[in-house]
């Protein structure tokens, strides 16, 4: 992040809060579109800073920075995100100690998140309270008396609307009126005692602001958690729950198949189109080969798998901000806990179903080290989004021309054989980690939401982007490189076939191949597989230039690439696809290690570059012997 | 009577009364944090599946608590 070195005064505002306290909507409503850090589902990654939106600014204004913290219930840590918390406020690396603090307080669950307002006070931090859900309060006829949490607190208390925006600038206003303070102090533990009497004090406290005194009143409040009541009792049924949590799950994983599949066909014929017209401007010179055969296919090759990702970041915000995730965490929490977890580690794994490298990040929510251990290392085998696009090409050859249901079925199939696979490393794991301290779960239920669909769109939209900001450049990196060493030295060769076998890529590949032939393939899967370890997803790319997409006629460049691999035989003459290698290759993404990046970030979020090297030498042999055993038995057995 | 016991030997649901925490002072201090205290009204509502955590409201909250955590709270009916 760059900061302007010029004279202009900057200073900063941290939004703290207890998760779900709506605190990261209202850091959203600050910053409008200028926030640069990315959040995954399930986790406020590090912390958040940006600007404050320029519709708020003023014209002479010194540069407000606003942070988004990770959700904490109080500034005594016990987890490494609550630490994040209190070190983004103390030692900030961009802004030293921030000048002031929001407290972000749920309206509808005042006494609890009041505590934590306390114990910002006695900081001595400048802070207003943002009172949020004021909307769902307001619904009941409930009208928060502020005047008194202000005198109580000594701060300006704001209502905050997070649907409308509603009281965003007098917010702003009150943080810009709040006056500095040379000295904070650390925060200091309270002690069983004074903590129980002042989370009465709290709860009394809510009570008064609220008008609780009356039963009228009372019974008011119990309105707003109704219809989470009635929910509660399917979803979380000791028969019906786990039901519905099976459900749910394959119908996420499952529409990440059909619901994708038509956008998935534009982007496919699209980039099919850009084929024909790129190589169409000078037919026969290398530079437009490059153009149409190296980049334009690379690229069409992955972002066709684009549309499956957003439906996946979609799916799992649904979960999140419809409350439910922490339901099914709750459902989770024993079985997990019988191989080393718990309920935890569920929002990681699942956000790993996207992406390893924050669902890492994510772990960070779970206490005890231990579990946190566990759940580091089984995250990679979760199906992460790069694996997609080699699942759906290998899955769209098994099923070609079969109803897309089938390819559906089998691809949940395969997310849970991957859960299935994680739940036994972590049992092995678990069996031979000495036992560890007192973990625990508490997990607050938050009340059921509808979620905005608006909001949810442009979310997984955000994240789809980031996701392929980070794919595109190795991608283009390796397509340029993949196309070049299948092009020289004998780039004038006419036979095409023959021009690969005697290149660069062909020469490597040929080196390699009395590593892969165990799994069936030749040299040219090889080479796919070597180049899968920059990105899995590059695995698909590196595919349609070994086998040489090169006629241009055809429509779509997944549909060209699914008939040069039915066609491909090995030198022996024998089909390289069959049901046994595509198994295998199925079965050694499912396992292997081939991410770089969740490499590093394990290495970083563990503190021991020992851990992550360990995941990669074990993930990656288990892999490949597994593919080998697999496709050596198909092969014993005569099926092709 | 611990949370706990409450919860494997009698009806649920149940209307209880928090009466006092004892054990892991981490985990109590997180009960706190989450907004428990003596004195507390609480509803046990169910328990998840497979013997899994205990579900608890109060107020306007609602708390999944583990075996471990259920046993660092004392109630008593009321």
């Amino acid at each position: 992040m760059h900061f302007d070195s010029s004279t202009v005064k900057t200073s900063s505002v941290a939004l703290v809060g207890a998760p779900n306290s709506g605190k990261t909507t209202l850091y959203n409503w600050l910053t409008g579109s200028n926030f640069k850090t990315v959040n995954y589902p399930g986790a406020t990654v590090e912390y958040s800073l940006g600007r404050l939106a320029s519709h708020l600014r003023t014209a002479d204004e010194e540069i407000l920075w606003v942070m988004d913290t990770p959700g904490t219930y109080s500034l005594h840590p016990k987890s490494a995100d609550e630490e994040v918390t209190i070190k983004a406020l103390y030692e900030n690396p961009e802004l030293g100690r921030v000048k002031s603090v929001v407290v972000v307080v749920d309206g509808t669950q005042m006494s609890r998140h009041l505590q934590l307002a306390q114990q910002v006070r006695e900081t001595g931090f400048p802070m207003v309270i943002a009172l949020t859900m004021s909307d769902l309060l307001r619904k009941q006829g409930i009208h928060p008396n502020l005047s008194l949490l202000e005198k109580e607190f000594q701060c300006p208390v704001i209502s905050f609307d997070g649907l409308l925006g509603g009281g965003l600038r007098e917010l702003v206003q009150a943080i810009r009126e709040l006056k500095p303070q040379p000295q904070v102090r650390k925060p200091v533990p309270w002690g069983f005692e004074a903590q129980d009497r002042k989370i009465q004090d709290c709860d009394e406290l809510a009570k008064l602001v609220l008008n609780q005194k009356s039963e009228q009143g009372q019974s008011r409040l119990q309105e707003v958690v109704k219809s989470t009541q009635l929910l509660d009792r399917y979803f979380l049924h000791p028969i019906f729950g786990l039901l519905l949590f099976v459900l749910i799950m394959t119908a996420l994983f499952t529409s990440i198949f059909w619901l994708a599949a038509p956008l998935m066909d534009i982007v496919d014929s699209f980039f099919g189109d850009l084929n024909s017209v790129v190589s169409a401007w000078a037919p026969g010179s290398l530079w437009t080969d490059f153009l149409a055969n190296g980049v334009v296919s690379s690229f069409g090759a992955v972002l066709v798998f684009v549309p499956q990702i957003f439906v996946l970041f979609l799916g799992i915000g649904i979960l999140e901000s419809t409350g439910y995730l922490a339901r099914a965490a709750t459902l989770i929490d024993r079985p997990f806990s019988l191989v080393g977890m718990s309920g935890r580690s569920f929002v990681p794994v699942l956000s790993g179903f996207a992406c390893a490298v924050p669902a890492m990040i994510a772990t960070r929510n779970i206490s005890s080290s231990r579990d946190r251990w566990i759940t580091t290392f089984i995250i990679p085998l979760m199906t992460c989004s790069a694996r997609l696009p080699v699942y759906a090409l290998l899955l769209a050859f098994v099923f070609k021309g079969q109803p897309a249901w089938k390819a559906g079925l089998t691809l949940a199939t395969l997310y849970f054989a991957a859960g299935f696979v994680g739940a036994i490393a972590a049992a092995i794991v678990n069996r031979f980690l000495p036992a560890g301290q007192n973990s625990f779960f508490m997990m607050e239920l938050p009340l059921y939401r509808r979620p905005r669909l608006q909001v949810l769109l442009r979310q997984a939209l955000t994240r789809t982007m980031s996701y392929v900001k980070r794919a595109g450049p190795p991608i283009f990196i390796f397509a340029g490189i993949m196309w070049a060493a299948a092009t020289f030295p004998n780039y004038q060769m006419e036979d095409s076939q023959q021009k690969l076998e005697q290149s660069y890529a062909g020469q490597l590949g040929h080196l390699l191949e009395p590593l892969v032939e165990p799994m069936g393939v030749d040299w040219r899967v090889g080479i796919g597989l070597v180049s899968a370890f920059a990105a899995r997803e590059v695995f698909v790319s590196s595919l349609a230039i070994t086998f040489n997409i090169v006629d241009s006629d055809e429509d779509s460049v997944q549909r060209n690439l699914l008939e040069q691999m039915a066609t491909a035989v090995n030198r022996h003459g024998e089909k390289i696809f069959t049901l046994g290698s595509v198994v295998g290759l199925l079965v050694f993404f499912m396992i292997a290690l081939q991410c770089m990046s969740t490499v590093a970030v394990a290495a970083r979020e563990m503190g021991s570059i020992r851990f992550a090297l360990i995941q990669l030498v074990v993930f990656n042999l288990v892999a490949y012997s597994l593919a080998v055993a697999i496709v050596q038995t198909f092969k014993a057995l005569g099926i092709s | 009577m611990t949370l706990l016991d409450y919860a494997q030997t009698q009806i649920i649901p149940a209307d209880l009364e928090i009466t006092d925490f004892k054990g892991v002072s981490v985990i109590c201090e997180r009960l706190h944090e989450m907004g428990l205290h003596r004195g507390q009204k609480i509803r046990l509502i169910g328990r998840a599946p497979l013997k899994g955590p205990l579900i608890v409201q109060f107020g306007t909250s609602f708390l999944a608590l583990r075996a471990e955590e259920a046993e660092c709270t004392l109630i008593q009916a009321q």
